[in-house]
């Protein structure tokens, strides 16, 4: 099972260039997509989905070209876009055969994977219910539960904790980690923690360009020795980040606590454990940083 | 097979999805009140200053006439927004991303748009029969009652439901724009359905042909003329007999064209539909997309 990425890139009507040169080879694992909003991850989401073809480059699935066979991985796809949304008068049950139709299962395989599904993501109670009346996170659950109908080989979630309140994103992380295994999990996010927790690897992108593809320890190694905490006056805080790439900071009685990245660390400052957090926004600020993992 | 799977489960979600709403009822409702205001002889048909018999004959072509009419006004409004729901919610990039092929696609639509559609046939159809039973003469004869209803308003509501779908699929057609081209496009082809046999869209040109010759038999005074308008029973005081279309093989094929029509114009709207493909969709769908996702 691999995925392979060759040279892609997708520029819109009007010369907006979204995606460029962009490449990758993907194994069975969850690789975390990270990258800023406008990063070019839902445009990247988009076409290894299919639903929109690339501007430049090719994509493989074990072998075969799929701008030009989309079909031949569209079998075995799961997708869950951005800002999933559904029939508000359809229950559970209903949407799923619905979507498990389009996707070619006969009667009898769907509605033993919809029992199913609907036992994983906790939802067999609500089953009858219509979905317009379902919170957010439970929608995200069907949203899952469809992409899964077909057992994907390759399984595609576009920012999907967005929206979620912290119990049902923990939930959901928790759940993705389950389903990863003997398939390629492509979790796109801006939200560092959503892949601290389940990705085997990670890929940077910014400006809509791979930044940097490693595993989260080739990632935590950049910026190791290179995160400090510094306490500084809190009316100081502004000029120590003009001078400091900082990832995070609090205030305490003493002054506000703030989280630096940097080679070397600011007068006074104690050295912390590196984060993913703290790596990711190194690799985004020191262009360099990517290109040397 | 694997296609018929397909086209129903769409057509049976997206019927589900619109016949539970309240707009859904509240459409139907106006049907029903189409039919009241038949009996209570607010719409009239009339020939000059006749009318026909209450047989089963008469009502089933009256109503088949209403629903006709009244459905191509207004039923293509009613049922335009499928594949617009489809872009704003993003369940159309889940099916962007299985094996659906773009005619499954709009041929499912056109199916849903068509149950919709036939759904509100059917209650004229069902208003028809109580029409019989309170105010006709003579027992319910069923095919002279329902073929209007089969041969004469379903062809029109298939090929309302593909117009609608296509319509949908046109970047310059989706909107105000469209609504408005639709409107002078089927009032033109209502107004060719009584002048020109041979594209008979509405039916109406074969009921003036039919009951014209009762008619002239009967008064050689008459002069073509049929009417069916809000208004009174009053002018058509007059009855005469009617009882109904003699299908021939040659009518039955020339209301069937009007399904293979309502296919070709799926095909068209096949074509031209963009997939759901984010590169192709209307700036105005992408903008009430961030509105929903902001909500």
């Amino acid at each position: 099972m691999k995925l392979e990425i060759d040279h892609l890139g997708k520029t819109y009507r009007g010369g907006i260039t979204a995606l460029k040169d962009f490449n990758l080879e993907l194994r069975p694992g969850v690789l975390g997509l990270l990258g800023p909003n406008g990063a070019g991850k839902s445009t990247l989401m988009n076409i290894l989905a299919t639903v929109t073809r690339p501007t430049q480059g090719t994509f493989k699935w074990n072998g075969v070209d799929i701008v030009q066979q989309p079909n031949d991985l569209r079998s075995v796809l799961g997708y869950l876009p951005q800002d999933f949304g559904i029939y508000p008068n359809l229950n559970a049950v209903e949407f799923l055969e619905y979507l498990a139709a389009v996707k070619g299962m006969d009667v009898s395989t769907a509605r033993r994977r919809i029992n199913g599904l609907l036992d994983l993501v906790n939802l067999t109670d609500a089953r009858h219910r219509p979905l317009g009346g379902f919170s957010g996170g439970m929608r995200q659950r069907v949203g899952i539960a469809q992409a899964l109908l077909n057992d994907p080989q390759l399984l595609i979630v576009d920012e999907p904790t967005a929206g979620l309140d912290p119990e049902e994103r923990v939930r959901f992380r928790n759940l993705l980690s389950e389903l990863s295994g003997e398939r390629i999990v492509i979790l796109s996010t801006h939200i560092v923690s959503d892949v601290e927790a389940t990705a085997t690897g990670i890929a940077l992108i910014a400006k809509g360009t791979l930044v940097v593809h490693a595993t989260p320890e080739e990632l935590l190694r950049k910026v190791e020795a290179r995160v400090w905490e510094w306490i500084v006056p809190s009316a100081e805080l502004a000029a120590a980040r003009q001078r400091y790439l900082i990832s995070n900071t609090m205030h305490r009685s003493d002054g506000v606590h703030a989280r630096v990245v940097s080679a070397s660390g600011p007068p006074g400052a104690t050295p912390l454990p590196a984060s993913l957090e703290d790596a990711y926004l190194y690799c985004l600020a020191e262009p360099n940083a990517g290109a040397a993992a | 097979m694997r296609t018929f799977h397909v086209l129903y489960h769409m057509a049976r979600a997206d019927f589900l999805e619109r016949v539970r709403r309240y707009s859904f009822l509240l459409t139907m409702g106006f049907a029903g009140l189409l039919a009241i205001g038949v009996y209570r002889g607010e719409i009239v048909l009339a020939l000059g200053k006749y009318h026909g018999t209450y047989n089963s004959a008469w009502f089933g072509a009256f109503l088949a006439l209403v629903a006709t009419t009244f459905l191509s006004l207004v039923g293509f409004y009613i049922v335009k927004n499928t594949v617009q729901r489809d872009e704003q919610t993003h369940v159309g990039r889940i099916l962007a991303a299985t094996p659906l092929s773009r005619f499954e696609y709009t041929l499912g639509k056109t199916i849903s748009n068509f149950a919709v559609l036939a759904s509100m046939v059917l209650v004229l159809a069902l208003g028809a029969a109580v029409l019989q039973l309170l105010r006709g003469s003579g027992s319910i004869d069923w095919w002279q009652l329902l073929s209007p209803f089969l041969l004469i308003a379903l062809p029109v509501v298939a090929a309302i439901a593909a117009m609608a779908v296509l319509f949908e699929t046109i970047p310059g057609l989706r909107g105000g724009f469209g609504n408005v081209t639709y409107f002078f496009v089927i009032t033109g082809l209502l107004a060719v359905s009584i002048t020109l046999k041979s594209a008979d869209f509405s039916g109406i040109g074969m009921y003036m042909q039919s009951m014209g010759d009762v008619l002239r038999k009967l008064d050689s005074s008459y002069r073509d003329s049929f009417t069916l308008q809000i208004g009174s029973e009053q002018n058509a005081t007059e009855v005469f007999q009617w009882d109904g279309l003699h299908w021939t093989s040659s009518m039955v094929l020339q209301r069937l064209l009007w399904v293979g029509v309502a296919l070709a114009i799926a095909y068209l709207a096949s074509l031209l539909f963009h997939r759901f493909d984010p590169a192709k969709e209307s700036q105005k769908s992408k903008i009430k997309k961030e509105n929903i996702a902001e909500q």
